[in-house]
């Protein structure tokens, strides 16, 4: 029963996403706004989990909503408008990632000052200082693995996005996705324990 | 907890771990609890299962700080400016197929006309075709532009060095010069006839850099040493020049002669007509502030910010080093030299020459500090010009010092 609320109320959501696309491609530009209204957050969250911490956040969202002003009059609705979103915001958050990657000095030097505090002792009981140090010693550690396995790794694992969600953003197939997330896990894990920054305790899920 | 371990073969992978320890893996609830019963047995499992659940905890506890409220509030503003702007308009099912038409067609005529261009080349070549190296062939040196000037005749060893800093070879008649490739005099000087009536002269050890070489500009960069320029004939717009310092000499259908001193000293000799000297950033810069007219049989010297126009000084002495260049070609000229060398600054070459100077040629002439004459300068002559610049992009880090220096002392 729940499912079921739960799906109508996917299936009403992509309706009404449906319906400002198509006001969109009629030339009503402030559907768009209407758009940002509604996935602006969700953009945010999928960009900075991607991207990881970074100043220039806000560019990345608004340059997503300028690719889809670019492009939204070429969604023909073949896939659900929040799958195409997330396709675009993934890309745009990629390119940015790879601009990064072309400043070669800036990047090292950005990379360096990250390595360094990653692995400086924290001051116990310091939980910001500590919470942006977890943050910082686990995009090191996804810097090191490809993009294609960072971008499954952090749509499920910090996004939270569904296995067959994924394959759909990323256009392959679920046992692929599983694949990347397996072999993602597996080198960032590793890292994380050689450098010893792994949390001395676990938290207890409670379902 | 039992800690003993047990047979290896039946821990689970650490990928079976990380999904026992996944809440939302499709992990079939069997194969987890068995892979957790496991670990309670085995020592060895259950630290590796309190590694993966600290790794699980660090994802927990991940959050990538977000946008502030201000942020949020700007880029409120700014995708609401967005939603206000006109859409790009796809192109049209009718235009794909008008611009895919005209595409196809032009290339089409594109490749016809290759193909004609090709067999109308094939047609003018010899039947029997010389080869076009051989290892015996004399060494003709192909630099880099298809725009480039070819060189007449050598005379003395001339060494060029690409761009890039590679040595070429030795510089040949036939031989193209490159953009940007540096041209380096023997122990013996050397001359380079350009084509038309233009003649390049190297005194020894100079070193100059090809700063424009092609059929409207020659521009050369005096890095070292000495060099002359002689032009007696020139098609209209085209312009020759020698850069030298942060100093610029505008010459055209003249000889003379830049020195560049190891003490950044630049001097202008002029041996025929008349050279304009100004400081110039670009080789289309206005005219100066320091404009000087250099007549013949005079030399320009900028050393230590002072500017002193002067007789060409004989060889020997203090100016031993600046004993202008001797011809190979004209007799006519090197009989000119001759004279000037003696003290007798006039012209010989009267219809291609300016008026004589006002003052006494053995009487130097002095500027102020901001580059002016002290004394009347002469009316401008009718003279031809060629322009002598130094682009500040081109100057090593040494010479931008050298010429700062200059400056200062200059102001002072």
């Amino acid at each position: 029963m729940a499912s079921l609320q739960v799906t109508d109320e996917r299936a009403r959501e992509d309706a009404i996403d449906e319906r400002l696309v198509a006001s969109f491609q009629r030339g009503n530009s402030h559907a768009l706004s209407e758009l940002y209204r509604r996935h602006g957050r969700r953009v945010e969250s999928v960009a900075r989990n991607v991207i990881g911490p970074s100043d220039e956040l806000e560019d990345v969202v608004q340059e997503v909503f300028i690719e889809l002003h670019r492009s939204l009059h070429r969604f023909r609705g073949d896939a659900r408008f929040t799958t195409w979103l997330h396709r675009v915001t993934v890309n745009v958050a990629l390119q940015h990632l790879r601009r990064g990657k072309r400043k070669g000095w800036l990047r090292w030097l950005g990379l360096d000052q990250v390595g360094n505090a990653a692995t400086a002792r924290v001051p116990a009981g310091d939980r910001q200082v500590e919470a942006r140090e977890t943050v910082r010693a686990l995009y090191v550690a996804l810097d090191a693995v490809s993009e294609k396995k960072r971008v499954v790794f952090t749509l499920y694992e910090l996004e939270g996005l569904s296995l067959e969600d994924i394959a759909a953003t990323v256009g392959t197939s679920v046992n692929t996705v599983k694949s990347r997330l397996h072999h993602a896990r597996r080198e960032i894990f590793g890292q994380l324990q050689q450098d010893g920054l792994l949390p001395t305790h676990t938290l207890q899920v409670v379902k | 907890m039992n800690a003993t371990h047990e047979n290896q073969a039946d821990c689970p992978s650490e990928e079976l771990l990380h999904l026992a320890c996944d809440e939302r893996s499709d992990f079939a609830a069997a194969e987890r609890d068995a892979a957790l019963a496991h670990a309670e047995r085995c020592a060895s499992c259950a630290e590796r299962l309190q590694e993966v659940r600290r790794f699980r905890t660090l994802l927990l506890r991940t959050r990538v700080p977000g946008l502030g409220a201000e942020q949020w509030r700007s880029l409120d503003q700014r995708i609401g400016m967005l939603g206000s702007e006109p859409q790009p308009r796809g192109i049209s099912a009718a235009a794909r197929t008008y611009w895919g038409l005209t595409l196809a067609a032009a290339a089409v005529a594109l490749f016809i006309g290759v193909d004609r261009f090709i067999e109308s080349r094939k047609e003018s070549l010899p039947v029997a075709m010389p080869p076009v190296v051989s290892a015996k062939a004399p060494t003709v040196v192909p630099l880099m532009t298809a725009e480039s000037l070819t060189v007449r005749r050598v005379e003395g060893q001339v060494e060029v060095v690409a761009a890039a800093g590679k040595v070429v070879g030795p510089l040949a008649a036939g031989a193209s010069l490159g953009i940007g490739s540096t041209l380096r005099a023997g122990a013996e000087g050397a001359r380079i006839a350009l084509p038309g009536t233009a003649e390049l002269e190297l005194l020894p050890q100079t070193e100059v850099r090809i700063d424009a070489a092609d059929a409207r500009d020659f521009f050369v960069r005096l890095r070292r040493g000495a060099v002359g320029l002689q032009v007696d004939k020139r098609q209209p717009g085209q312009r020759f020049a020698v850069l030298a310092g942060s100093y610029r000499a505008a010459v055209v259908g003249t000889r003379f002669v830049v020195r560049l001193g190891e003490d950044a000293s630049v001097a202008v000799e002029v041996y025929e007509g008349a050279v304009r000297v100004d400081e110039a950033n670009a080789p289309d810069d206005p005219r100066g502030e320091t404009t000087v007219v250099v007549r013949p049989g005079r030399r320009w010297q900028v050393r230590g910010g002072e500017i002193v126009v002067g007789p060409i000084p004989a060889p020997g002495g203090s100016a031993q080093q600046l004993a202008p260049p001797v011809p190979r070609f004209d007799p006519e000229i090197e009989a000119e030299v001759r004279r000037l060398e003696a003290g007798d600054a006039r012209p010989s070459h009267g219809a291609r020459a300016a008026a004589p100077v006002a003052r006494s040629a053995s009487e130097p002439t002095r500027f102020a500090p901001d580059g002016l004459p002290i004394a009347p300068t002469p009316p401008e002559p009718q003279v031809r010009r060629v322009l002598i610049e130094v682009p500040p992009q081109q100057m090593t880090a040494d010479e931008i010092a050298r010429a700062k220096a200059a400056e200062r002392a200059r102001q002072r």
